[in-house]
This record gives C-alpha cells, structure tokens and sequence, in this order.
C-alpha cells in the first residue's frame, strides 16, 4: 500500500511492506530498503543493509514524532489523498494556528482582500502572530472580536468560495 | 543576617536551578505555583510548595500580595525573584523589604533608576561610559525627528522611549522614511506602552551584543566576572550565548568591564546585574543594565567555576563579595543553547502539548538547566522555555563540537522546539568562524527549513512513523484526572512573565 507522509511543506509517498511482523520492504524515491524491525523498551530499531538506526517515535493524535540520528522529525499521514488535495484547495478559512488572543482585525464581512493582507493579529506567548489571507478574495464571515480568547485550528475568518 | 529558608518566586527552569543551590548550602526551599503548574518539575524538587492561585500569570506568578502571604505563612526569610515575572519590579522589591523580608536581589531605587532607558543612558553619560549618539523625542513630530537625524546620521533607529522587547522599533535609513516610520513607531509604542514618546539613535548595522556580568557588595565591593557574547538572536530573543566572546581582547574587556562597574556602581547598585554593550568593531556602547540573573547566567559559572546564585545568596544575607577582582580567573569556554517549546520553521510560534519522550544528553563538561521532564504538559501561560544546555570545553571550537553532539543527544518528543534549527547554526561555516553578529540568524536563516534524511535513513525514519501510526495513543501522565490543557476549557488568560 502507498503511505502518504507531509512533513513541513513535503510530502513523502513511501510503500511499506511487512513479509513478516519482523521484516519490512520501504520502497521510497525509487529505492526499495529492506529492513528488520524489533523494538526494545521505548526505542524502535531498524537494521538495514548499511548500518541499525535506533528510533524513537510517538503519535498524539494524527501527529507523528520521530527521533532518528540526532533530529525530531514531525510527520502526519494523509489517508485520503483525495481529501488531502482537496484540502490544499480548500482555502477559504484563516484559521489561528494556536492558541492566543485576538488583538487585532482589519477587516469586515464583505471587504475585498488581497492574497497575503495581514487580516488579524493574534497574540500568544508574548508574541504577535500576523494572520493572512491565503488568497484574494472577499470576506464572507468574521468570527471573533477583539479581545477574543480562541483556540487553536478555530476558524477566525472565512471567505466566499471561489 | 543568615537565610535559613527561601522562597523561590518563579517557576520552570530558573526555579529549580535556584533551589538546587540554596538546598546545597542547607536553606530550606519554599515553592509556589500555579494551578497549571501543580505538577511542575520545580513543585517537586522544592521542600514546601505553596499554591498562589489560577494559572494566568496576573493571578500567580504576578501576585505580589499572594506571593508575600505565602513567604510569611511559611516563614521564609528571603525571596528570590529568578528572572522575568516580578524580578525587575521595583514595587516588588520593595514590598519584600516592608514585609521584613530579605529580596534576593538589587534595592528597589537601584532597580528603578537602571529599569528607566533615559535616566540609565544618563548615568552613563556621566560616568564617561559610551552611548550611542540619540536624542529623546517627548512629542516627536517629523521635523523634529528630521532634524535630529540629520545631526545623528543616517541609518537611525526611532524606538518607544518606554519599551523594549523589538516593540514599536523602527530603523529609518533616509529621510523619507521618517514620517511613515516614526508614526508607525508611535503607534507600536502607544499600544504596547501607553506613551508615544520615542527615541531616536544611532543604529549600528552589525553589532555585536556584549554583555558583562557584575556583582556589588553592601561593603562598597564590586566586580565583573566577564562577559557573555548573546550576538545569536531572533526577534531581539537570545538563543545561543557563549563566554567568553572571540571579539574581545584582554584591553577592551578590562575597559568595558570597568565602564560596566562605573554604571552600576554610580546607581548604588547591589547584587547580580548584568550590563549590555553593543559592539562595533572595537568600539562599544552601553545599552542597558538588567537587575537581576539573567537566563544565560551559567556560561560565566562555567568559565570562571563560581555559582552565582551561592553569590548572591551571599550577598543578599550580607556579607562581603567571596572574590576580589584579581582573584577571579577565567579558563575556557562555554557555550549556551536555549531550548524552547517553539517551531523555528514557522516564524517561532510557541509550541504547547505533552513531552512524551524526554532523554537528557549526558557528557563530561555538559549541563541541563531544565524545568520540565517526562509527561509534563507546557503551559501556554507562561514563556516557553522548556531547559537550557550549557556545555564547556578548553576552548570555542572543542565547546561548540561537544554542544552539537549534547543537542542531537537531547530527545523531546511531543512538542516542537528549535534543537534542530540550533545544531544547524552551530554548524554554519560563519558561526564556526566566529563571524556573527546579532542580525546572524536574519542573514542566514531567515530561510531556513528542516532537512530529512535520504536513502535508507529516510526509510526507518518511515517505518518508524509507520509503527508509531499502529501504535495505540500515548500513554498520557499517569494519574493525571483533571487536564490543563487549554483545549479543553479556554477561559480568560494572558500572557507574561518575560526571559532576560
């Protein structure tokens, strides 16, 4: 089966084969690696044709965090490669990407904005997070205040579908 | 007087480290701590902890009343500020002192004397410590601001004469820029600090942030114990600190040692204090002095073998500075990186969440400065720094090899932090070569993006995810009935509590 991974802006499509609970097949840029797994304690160990890596690895939630030669690497599976582009497309939400205050709002339903215009202002941490507008386009709700307390992933503004 | 027991008014990483000291020299730690925080690293290695009220920092950590109450019900002889929160308050200070309390710290005129940028460049004026040519605009207009540039020179910084951290900064490089740049600068100031007047000076296109680390006596003693180079910053933020700075000779640390000592010793300064310079080349200019520790304090013990928090224990009960400044020697160089629950690929946001998986690097000459460890939950409350790794080694090249090798050691899991955007600076041919200055992380990684591994590394790396995929959800803190965490009920909080 075809795994989709994304990584920051990356995605990695990578075939995983298990001919036994043990042994893997990684197919991945071209490349198939075959690889012995076993785990002890906390620590996932591969051995491959090179040399072992010694992992570490946690999900919370759909968020996978991977430890491997010295670096954490932050990866989310994409299940549905359908949903996933149209996710990409889908960009008629700002949404705050943390926790935080509203401090500011620039704008007001049925204002035009431009692709990339600081529509918000949300403070977190003791620091000012610009929210933009993923497109040009025209704002079709605005749902805080200011002063607002949000969550993260909370829709702040929406704009007309395209 | 001697202090027999202590409480510590802060949380996190500076908290702890307090305590490890002053349980070495036999003082009886006190705690306090916020409803986020009833399981925090530093509740747990205290001797007593006191709960000071709900986790917005206003209602805890902030609380002056609450924090002296809990100092007096516990008998606590003596405060300890720590760095942020109520540290470099002078109302604080002096309500300690009026509860017949010991404050670790500088007395409460010193501290607001050097907390006020104007009245501070003033002193050091007078005492002949350079400044960067300025002038303070009380109701700046453009033609006024013209003018004054026009005497300065161009590149110009226009800063609220009230404010710090970046905020309502501008840097103006021809006359045009003015009138759009000082209204923007009055606009940031008034919001962020509730005047408008704004400063105007000299900017330096690539200093050098020099720092030295003083100590003054009730004996009329004073000393520096170096410097501390913090050129490594974003957005104005330390992140990487290292003594003693390649930049320096023996000649010019002497002199800007003893400008730092004239500074703090003409405000009638006691305890730690810290006085920033600017470096250009091998001129220098005074920037301000912070009254308190500061985060990056344990370079200096590193290198000088001194444990300033023992030192200002000291100093604090009374007694004579334990060195004079002939007697303190410098051997080697130790280099500091921050850990912060933050996401460098993303402009630096702060990161909340469980750490899931916590393993401390461990090596001759390593040290971990840390507020949290296994199964702890970031607060967003507070600032996000999770520990610091402070390594030393026989010099800069030897210190810088070792911290590459402690960071990839250092294993969080769970929440984002800068350890691998920190081993790539170390690893930059320009900060190898020591070239840098504080617009380092601007000019070379303003860019930056995380590299994934290739080949076969890149499929265990998969197969990893793959397996934490299958894995069932991670096994939360155990016992915890009651969660924190934001998400689940976000009512009113704020934000404070500031690093150095």
């Amino acid at each position: 089966m075809i795994r989709i991974f994304r990584t920051g802006e990356q995605k990695i499509e990578a075939e995983i084969r298990h001919l036994d609970p043990a042994k893997m097949h990684v197919e991945v840029e071209g490349e198939v690696n075959a690889l012995h797994f076993e785990r002890m304690g906390r620590l996932l160990i591969f051995d491959g044709e090179r040399r072992r890596y010694f992992t570490r690895a946690v999900r919370d939630k759909d968020r996978i965090h991977v430890w491997i030669d010295g670096r954490v690497h932050e990866l989310v599976e994409i299940e549905d490669v359908n949903a996933a582009d149209n996710a990409d497309r889908n960009r008629d939400d700002i949404r705050a990407p943390m926790p935080g205050t509203v401090i500011k709002l620039n704008i007001s339903p049925g204002d035009e904005v431009a692709a990339d215009q600081v529509v918000a202002v949300l403070e977190a941490m003791k620091m000012e997070h610009n929210l933009r507008a993923p497109r040009a386009g025209r704002v079709a709700a605005v749902n805080v205040k200011t002063g607002q307390t949000v969550a993260a992933e909370a829709v702040l503004v929406h704009l007309e579908p395209q | 007087m001697k202090i027999r027991s202590l409480l510590i008014a802060n949380r996190g990483e500076i908290a702890v480290r307090v305590m490890r000291t002053a349980r070495a020299l036999g003082i009886r730690t006190i705690a306090v701590y916020s409803d986020a925080d009833r399981d925090a690293l530093h509740v747990e290695t205290a001797d007593e902890a006191v709960h000071i009220g709900a986790s917005p920092a206003s209602e805890s950590y902030l609380n002056i009343e609450k924090i002296i109450a809990a100092a007096r019900e516990h008998g606590a002889d003596a405060i300890h500020p720590g760095y942020g929160f109520l540290s470099e308050n002078p109302r604080f200070s002096n309500a300690v002192r009026l509860a017949g309390l010991i404050f670790v710290g500088p007395p409460h005129d010193a501290m607001g004397l050097l907390g006020d940028k104007i009245a501070s460049r003033e002193l050091a004026i007078k005492h002949k410590v350079p400044v960067t040519p300025g002038a303070l605009l009380p109701n700046p207009s453009p033609d006024a601001a013209i003018a004054e540039a026009k005497k300065i020179g161009y590149p110009v910084l226009i800063k609220a004469a009230a404010g710090g951290g970046g905020k309502g900064m501008r840097v103006v490089r021809s006359e045009a820029e003015i009138p759009d740049s000082l209204s923007a600068a009055r606009r940031e100031a008034m919001s962020a600090f509730g005047d408008d007047a704004v400063y105007l000076e000299k900017y330096i296109d690539n200093p050098r942030h020099i720092e030295f680390q003083v100590f003054c006596d009730d004996h009329g003693n004073a000393v520096h114990l170096g410097e501390r180079e913090c050129s490594i910053q974003r957005r104005h933020q330390k992140i990487i600190e290292e003594s003693p700075s390649i930049a320096l000779t023996p000649e010019l640390r002497a002199e800007m040692g003893a400008a730092a000592l004239r500074i703090v010793q003409g405000a009638g300064y006691r305890n730690a204090g810290t006085v920033e310079f600017l470096l250009d080349g091998d001129k220098f200019y005074f920037l301000e002095v912070n009254a308190r520790l500061q985060v990056e304090h344990p370079v200096t013990e590193m290198v000088t073998g001194e444990d300033l928090v023992a030192w200002q224990l000291m100093v604090a009960a009374g007694e004579p500075l334990p060195k004079k400044q002939d007697e303190i020697r410098w051997r080697g160089h130790a280099i500091e990186c921050r850990v912060y629950a933050e996401d460098p690929s993303s402009g630096f946001l702060p990161s909340t969440g469980t750490i899931y998986r916590l393993t401390e690097p461990h090596a001759p000459g390593l040290r971990i400065d840390s507020g949290v460890r296994d199964g702890f939950e970031v607060p967003l409350f507070y600032d996000p720094i999770l520990s610091k790794v402070i390594c030393w080694a026989d010099n800069r090249e030897a210190a810088r090899v070792r911290m590459l090798d402690a960071l990839r050691q250092y294993v969080i899991l769970g929440v984002r932090t800068p350890l691998n955007y920190m081993q790539d600076i170390l690893a930059h041919p320009e900060f190898i070569g020591g070239n840098i200055s504080t617009h380092f992380l601007a000019q070379h990684f303003s860019e930056w993006k995380d590299k994934l591994p290739t080949g076969e590394a890149l499929a265990a790396l998969l197969a990893a995810a793959a397996e934490a995929k299958a894995m069932a959800t991670l096994d939360s803190p155990v016992g915890k009935i009651e969660s924190h965490t934001p998400w689940k009920s976000l009512g009113s909080w704020r934000v404070a509590g500031a690093g150095a």
